[in-house]
C-alpha cells in the first residue's frame, strides 16, 4: 500500500452555543492513502461535513471547537500551525468542493477571477500566470475559455459544480475533500460530474474524501469506505469488505434501505427504524443501540470498542466482539 | 446599459409631470386667500377682488393649471413670488448649492461612518466593538432629528461653546448641521450593513473564500462586503431621501438660507408659486438621486445589470412580433 498521509485520530468536534452542546464528532480515527479515496458515508447529521471542515481547519467560529484528537497531515499536527501557515495549506494542497454549487460562488465575482484567485494567492501573487491557468482550469472542466468573464448566475448548476471543481483542483492539491459534490444535481450531470472528478484525480494522483450518502456513488468512486453514525465511525475498511460483507447492523441497515432492481418475492424497502440521535443528548453505550435490531442489554450500557474482523475491516460493535469470543 | 440610462431619464418626464399637478392642486384646494396673504387684513374688499382677477385667481382650475405648466415647462420660469415678487427661480438656484451642501456631506458622513461600523459590528459580533455602537444606533433611529439637533447646539454651542449655533459662514458653521442630518443616516446605514453583514459572512461563498486560504481580511472585503452591500445601495437611497426630506427641519434649525428653509417660509406665507417651485426642484432631484442609486445598484450586481440586458432584449422581441 503507499504512503500514508493523513491521518486523523481520535477527534472529538463540539459545537458550543449558549444554549447547547452539540457533540457532532466523536472519536474519529481515519487514515488516508497516496492517490485513494476515502467514502465517508452516513445520513444527514452523522457529523461528516464537520471532518471535513476539521481537516480544512474552516469549523465555524466561534461555535466549532475541537476537545480531543489530532490531524496529522504530511507528518505535522496541523493544529499546531499558525493560521498563516494554515491559510498556505487551505486551498493550495487541501482544497474542498463544497455541496451546494449554487451558493457556493461568489455571485458578484466573474467565474474567472474566482479560479485566478486562488491560484494568484498561492503562487505568489502572479496575476498573468494565475489568469492563465484559470482559462487552462476552465477548458479541463468542459467549460469553453470565453466563459471566463461570465458571473455564476449565469451558469447552470453543474456549470456552476464544474466551476467549483476547476478552484478546488487549481493549484494540484495533495488531498481534496468532496462534500456531497452531487447531491444538488441532477442524475445525468451527476454521472458527468463524477467521470469527471475521477479522471481528473487520478491525472494527478490526488486523494480523496469523498463525503456522501449515496452509496452507488461510493461504489463508483471509492477504495476505502468508512460508515459514520452520530459522530462516529461504525465500520471501516475497503470498498470489497464493506459491500461484500457489511458487518455492522448500521451498515446492513443502510443496504437493506436500498432499492433493488432485481425482482424479489420480497421487494419492500427495509428502512433502519427510529431517527438518528440527537446529538446534543447521545444514547448511553452503543450510540445506535435504540435502532439496532440485535441490540442487547450490554449495547445500551456500555460504548462498543473496535475490532478488526479481517486485515483492515474495523467494526465498532458488541455483536462483532461476541461473535470473536 | 447607455439605453436603459436613456429610458430611465425619459421616464422622469411623467415623474415632474405628476408632481408639478399634484403640488398645484393642493395648493389651489389648500384654503386661505393669497390675496389676503399679500394684502393683509386691513385691506378693503374691492381691493382684494381687484388683486384676485389681477392674478388671475379667478379664473377655472384647469385654465390656472395650464397657465401654470405653460409658464413652467416652455417658458422654464417659476413665477415670481407673491410676497418680494422676485423671480423664483432665481431665489431657489441661489439656495440650492447650500442645500445639496447640506445633503451631499450628510449623505458622505453617513456612508463613511455607518458602513465601516457596520462592518465592524458584524465582524466582532457579541463584543464591545459589536454592541456599543449598536446601542447607540438604536437611540439614532429613534431620536428625532430635529431634537438631536437642538441638543447638539446646546451642548456644542451654548455649553461649550465650541461651534455657532446658526447662521453661515465657514467651515464651522456646517459641522453640526451635517451631525445632526447625518446621524440618523450612520445608525440606519449601521444597522443594515451589519445584518447584511452577518448573513453573507455565514454564506458559503464565504466559507468557501476562506478554504481557499484566503486571509480573513481579503475574505471581508472582497468577498463579503460587495455582497452585503447590494441591499445596503437600495437602503441608501431612502436614507439620502430622508436626509433631504429632514433637511428642511435642519435648514431651520441652523438658519441655513437653503430650498428647504425657503420652502417652509414660503408656506408660511401662503407663497403659492414659491412652494410649487420649491417642491418641484426638490422632487427633481430626488428623481435624479433615485436614478443613480439605480445605476449603481447595476454596477454593482451584475444579475440586476443582467435583468436590465434582458429586459431590453425582450422587448426587442414583442416588436419583431
Amino acid at each position: 500500500m503507499s504512503e500514508k498521509f493523513l491521518s486523523v485520530k481520535n477527534l472529538h468536534v463540539h459545537y458550543v452555543t449558549s444554549d447547547a452542546d452539540v457533540s457532532a464528532v466523536n472519536g474519529i480515527s481515519l487514515d488516508l492513502y497516496k492517490g485513494r479515496t476515502l467514502g465517508l458515508v452516513g445520513e444527514t447529521g452523522a457529523g461528516k461535513t464537520t471532518v471535513a471542515r476539521t481537516i480544512l481547519g474552516i469549523l465555524p467560529k466561534p461555535a466549532g471547537r475541537i476537545t480531543d484528537g489530532e490531524v496529522i497531515f504530511e507528518g505535522q499536527d496541523i493544529y499546531k500551525l499558525t493560521e498563516p501557515q494554515m491559510q498556505k495549506i487551505r486551498g493550495s494542497k487541501i482544497t474542498m468542493i463544497f455541496q451546494d454549487p449554487m451558493t457556493a460562488l461568489n455571485p458578484v465575482m466573474t467565474v474567472g477571477d474566482q479560479i485566478a484567485e486562488v491560484v494568484e494567492l498561492h503562487n505568489g501573487g502572479d496575476r498573468a500566470a494565475a489568469k492563465k491557468r484559470a482559462v487552462e482550469m476552465l477548458e479541463t472542466v468542459g467549460i469553453p475559455a470565453e466563459r471566463y468573464v461570465e458571473y455564476p448566475h449565469q451558469f447552470s448548476g453543474g456549470m456552476k459544480q464544474r466551476v467549483v471543481i476547476a478552484i478546488a483542483l487549481a493549484c494540484n492539491p495533495t488531498l481534496l475533500l468532496a462534500d456531497e459534490p452531487t447531491t444538488a444535481l441532477d442524475v445525468t450531470i451527476q454521472a458527468q460530474v463524477l467521470e469527471l472528478m475521477k479522471k481528473l484525480n487520478s491525472e494527478n494522483d490526488t486523494s480523496m474524501i469523498l463525503i456522501t450518502h449515496d452509496l452507488g456513488v461510493v461504489a463508483e468512486m471509492c477504495d476505502d469506505v468508512a460508515i459514520m453514525y452520530a459522530g462516529q465511525i461504525v465500520e471501516k475498511g475497503s470498498l470489497e469488505d464493506i459491500f461484500d460483507h457489511p458487518q455492522h447492523p448500521y451498515t446492513e441497515g443502510l443496504f437493506g434501505a436500498l432499492p433493488s432492481m432485481k425482482d424479489d418475492e420480497d421487494d419492500r424497502l427495509k428502512p433502519i427504524a427510529g431517527m438518528p440521535p440527537d446529538p446534543t443528548d447521545l444514547p448511553s453505550g452503543c450510540y445506535f443501540h435504540p435502532r439496532c435490531p440485535y441490540a442487547t442489554e450490554q449495547c445500551s450500557k456500555e460504548a462498543p470498542c473496535v475490532n478488526e474482523v479481517a486485515p483492515g475491516h474495523l467494526v465498532q460493535c458488541h455483536l462483532r466482539t461476541r461473535r470473536e469470543a | 446599459m447607455g439605453k436603459y440610462i436613456a429610458k430611465r431619464l425619459l421616464m422622469l418626464i411623467p415623474v415632474i409631470l405628476g408632481v408639478t399637478i399634484l403640488i398645484f392642486t393642493l395648493m389651489y384646494f389648500v384654503p386661505g386667500d393669497p390675496a389676503t396673504a399679500i394684502l393683509g387684513s386691513s385691506a378693503e374688499p374691492w381691493e382684494y377682488e381687484a388683486l384676485r382677477e389681477k392674478m388671475g385667481l379667478n379664473d377655472p382650475y384647469i385654465v390656472q393649471l395650464l397657465r401654470y405648466m405653460k409658464q413652467v415647462f416652455i417658458e422654464f420660469n417659476l413665477g415670481n413670488s407673491y410676497l418680494t415678487g422676485v423671480s423664483i427661480t432665481t431665489e431657489i438656484m441661489g439656495r440650492l448649492p447650500r442645500t445639496l451642501i447640506l445633503g451631499i456631506f450628510s449623505v458622505l458622513v453617513s456612508v463613511g461612518v455607518g458602513i465601516p461600523l457596520g462592518v465592524n459590528a458584524a465582524v466582532h459580533q457579541g463584543k464591545t466593538g459589536d454592541w456599543l455602537p449598536m446601542t447607540i444606533a438604536l437611540f439614532g433611529i429613534s431620536m428625532p432629528g430635529f431634537w438631536l439637533a437642538l441638543m447638539l447646539v446646546l451642548v456644542f454651542s451654548i455649553r461649550l461653546g465650541w461651534l455657532p449655533p446658526y447662521g453661515m459662514g465657514g467651515i464651522q458653521y456646517w459641522i453640526l448641521p451635517v451631525l445632526s442630518g447625518s446621524f440618523h443616516g450612520i445608525a440606519n446605514l449601521a444597522r443594515q450593513t451589519r445584518s447584511s453583514m452577518l448573513e453573507v459572512l455565514s454564506s458559503d461563498y464565504v466559507t468557501m473564500a476562506r478554504a481557499k486560504g484566503m486571509p480573513e481580511r481579503t475574505v471581508i472585503y472582497r468577498h463579503a462586503l460587495p455582497n452585503a452591500l447590494i441591499p445596503i445601495i437600495t437602503i441608501l437611497g431612502t436614507t439620502l431621501a430622508r436626509i433631504f426630506g429632514t433637511g428642511m427641519l435642519t435648514e431651520t434649525i441652523f438658519s441655513i438660507p437653503g430650498v428647504g428653509y425657503y420652502m417652509v417660509k414660503s408656506v408660511n406665507n401662503r407663497d403659492y408659486p414659491a412652494v410649487q417651485g420649491s417642491v418641484l426642484i426638490i422632487a427633481v432631484v430626488f428623481s435624479v438621486i433615485m436614478l443613480l442609486t439605480d445605476l449603481v445598484m447595476a454596477a454593482v450586481d451584475p444579475r440586476i445589470k443582467a435583468q436590465f440586458a434582458s429586459r431590453g432584449k425582450s422587448k426587442k422581441k414583442k416588436e419583431a412580433a
